[in-house]
């Protein structure tokens, strides 16, 4: 019997030998294994075939493809969860439900296209798995509380409050305030524009001042200015272009964050989820506040300042002097630009523009991850992942309203 | 769940310097850090995969018993201080696993067609040792073409792939990439002589593409084309 091969070496030198590098020492030791036996004889000649090898690639990279899955089984075993039998039956109720729902919607939905079955063969291009864009779509809760669904198709007159027409047109909510001043001394009177994942507006207050608020957000407004300073609320993001107005100075509330202008251009990005309340000027001042420190900064145009968003990792009023005013700025000139950001934050972006779910493979958390690009927010979800997947690093899949992202081998 | 015995280990070693695991995930593996898993699991999967897969012929099965073989290692990740010995129980584990598998269907088979009274020591015969062996080399030099393949510059790689991966025609490929076939057979010579693999027989290559897309894809080809 001869002593124990090093076979990893063997498989290494067949690999140097197809590729033409076998030196003549190494030759020697491939030789000598060839020659060993029939069976090692006939082994070489099938992996050194074209046909073979072929078909070894394919089946290795077939071996490739089943990686995330194996490793979500074996995540199972290392990670098992708690099972809670209240909730598995409460699961498996709501499961049998929905099937029911499920069956009878089929059911109706099968006798309807019956009946419309002569009509040609479709046309639609656009793939199966793919998410649409946002528009502009909204909800106004009037100060009594019903709500009014608004969007860029039903244009009029809506109602008129505290002697303010309030008039929707073309994706654009506009407060025009009366000639008397018949509002002023009564009770102030506010109205809440906002949005939903998927959802963008603009909106004109009665002072002139105008707002362009991004997807999952709202804001809190007087109908009428009747106090001494303007005062809304807002809570995800929002651009505003104030009208000046020395006597009446224009506040607006972000969580811990209060923004005090004069008249001028700034964006507030307010998100809970994200890390930070990050207000930027464009023009004119502002002084922003931290109102749980009292901590107050001016910005000049082109500056940020931002404050952490949750209590547990409060931190002070940073001011940030060149922030990417491009990326800042993205949503309301109707793109992405991502410049080197960090993709789980560009992954919930578009979670609130495209209402999907996104999920991340097993080995995404580990290393962090940046990209580079620009496109339009008005393209369809695949297009904007396809240009994140050329960085080299990502891959993605859609199914249905859930996006996965995954490290490319 | 006790460690092979020494005799079933083979003599690995790290042939790349592709293949080594970072100092941190080794010191994470040893400790039982996820990490540690991930970054052993994501440097060997596709070899056990393989490997497996050559050893029992079935994807399901191959699947079930690479689960097996990680779940088995990290469980007593702690005895594991080198790569060379995580590489080395993988392999001999694997190897195990399935010489247990193709016996317990043999077995059941057997038991089938009521051939009664074969001693165990018998089916442990039936796996010989070259087999394994011939299956760890292959798994290794198939590992060092595909990865030599995936170095090549990126319009022949995609070009290379197309070919012999999907077995593509290439006039299928000038359509969909919109280039001339010249650009594609120019491509093609380009990637044989980067990798040197010899594939390089033009008319053998592509009988042998045709011939697999017809067994695999069961296409309808013309025979003319073959030798167009």
């Amino acid at each position: 019997m001869p002593q124990i091969h090093n076979i990893e070496y063997i498989g290494h030198l067949i690999a140097r030998y197809l590729r033409e590098e076998l030196t003549g020492p190494e030759n020697q030791v491939l030789q000598e294994w060839i020659h060993a036996s029939d069976v090692n004889r006939e082994k070489f000649s099938a992996l050194i075939s074209s046909e073979t090898l072929i078909r070894n690639l394919r089946a290795w990279k077939e071996a490739g493809t089943g990686e995330e899955l194996v490793w979500q089984r074996i995540d199972r075993y290392l990670n098992p969860k708690p099972r809670n039998i209240f909730s598995l039956y409460r699961v498996s109720i709501a499961a049998t439900i929905l099937l029911v729902a499920g069956l009878i919607a089929a059911w109706y939905w099968l006798l309807q296209n019956k009946k419309e079955q002569p009509a040609v063969a479709q046309t639609e291009t656009r793939p199966v798995n793919d998410v649409s864009p946002g528009g502009f779509k909204a909800k106004l809760t009037l100060a009594d509380g019903s709500t009014i669904v608004l969007d860029n198709a039903a244009n009029g007159q809506l109602s008129e409050q505290a002697n303010t027409a309030i008039v929707n047109k073309d994706g654009q909510l506009i407060y025009t305030a009366g000639k008397s001043n018949a509002g002023a001394g009564n009770a102030v009177v506010y109205n809440t524009l906002s949005t939903a994942n998927g959802e963008t507006y603009m909106l004109t207050l009665a002072d002139g001042s105008k707002v362009w608020l991004n997807a999952a957000s709202s804001i809190r407004y007087p109908v009428a200015f009747t106090e001494k300073d303007r005062r809304v609320e807002i809570s995800g993001e929002a651009y505003f272009e104030v009208t000046p107005d020395a006597g009446k100075p224009f506040l607006v509330q972000a969580g811990a964050m209060e923004v005090r202008v004069l008249g001028t251009h700034f964006n507030i990005n307010s998100y809970c989820e994200e890390s930070s309340i990050k207000a930027t000027l464009l023009e004119g001042k502002v002084k922003v506040r931290d109102v749980s420190q009292g901590k107050e900064v001016t910005l000049k145009p082109g500056e940020q300042a931002a404050l952490a968003s949750s209590r547990s990792q409060s931190g002070p009023l940073a001011t940030y002097h060149s922030p990417d005013l491009e990326e800042v700025m993205a949503w309301k000139n109707g793109k992405f630009v991502f410049n080197d950001a960090d993709i789980q934050t560009v992954m919930r972006q578009l979670e609130r523009w495209y209402n999907v779910k996104v999920s991340y493979g097993y080995d995404i958390k580990k290393q962090p991850i940046n990209v580079t690009g620009q496109i339009s927010r008005f393209s369809n979800a695949s297009k904007v992942l396809d240009m994140l997947a050329a960085t080299g690093w990502l891959r993605f899949t859609i199914e249905g309203k859930k996006i996965t992202v995954m490290s490319r081998r | 769940m006790l460690a092979p015995t020494n005799e079933t280990f083979y003599n690995v070693a790290l042939l790349f310097m592709k293949e080594q695991l970072e100092p941190d995930d080794l010191l994470a593996f040893t400790q039982g850090k996820e990490e540690g898993f991930i970054a052993v699991y994501k440097l060997y999967y596709q070899e056990i995969r393989y490997f497996t897969f050559k050893m029992l012929g079935s994807k399901e099965e191959s699947e079930d018993i690479t689960t097996e073989i990680f779940l088995k290692l990290f469980k007593i990740h702690e005895r594991f201080t080198t790569q060379v010995n995580i590489k080395a129980f993988l392999y001999a584990s694997a190897k195990n696993s399935c010489i247990d598998h193709i016996r317990k269907v043999k077995r059941r088979k057997t038991i089938k067609k009521d051939f009664s009274d074969t001693s165990t020591g018998e089916f442990a015969n039936e796996i010989e040792d070259v087999t394994v062996e011939h299956a760890i080399i292959e798994t290794v030099m198939i590992k060092e073409i595909y990865e030599a393949v995936e170095g090549l510059p990126d319009k022949c790689r995609q070009i290379f792939k197309m070919l012999y991966y999907e077995g593509l025609k290439p006039d299928v490929i000038a359509h969909q990439l919109s280039i001339t076939p010249e650009t594609v057979r120019s491509q093609k010579r380009h990637a044989l002589e980067l990798l040197r693999v010899r594939l390089s027989d033009n008319q053998m290559a592509l009988a042998v593409i045709l011939t697999l897309s017809l067994l695999e894809c069961g296409q309808y080809l013309n025979a003319a084309d073959t030798f167009a």
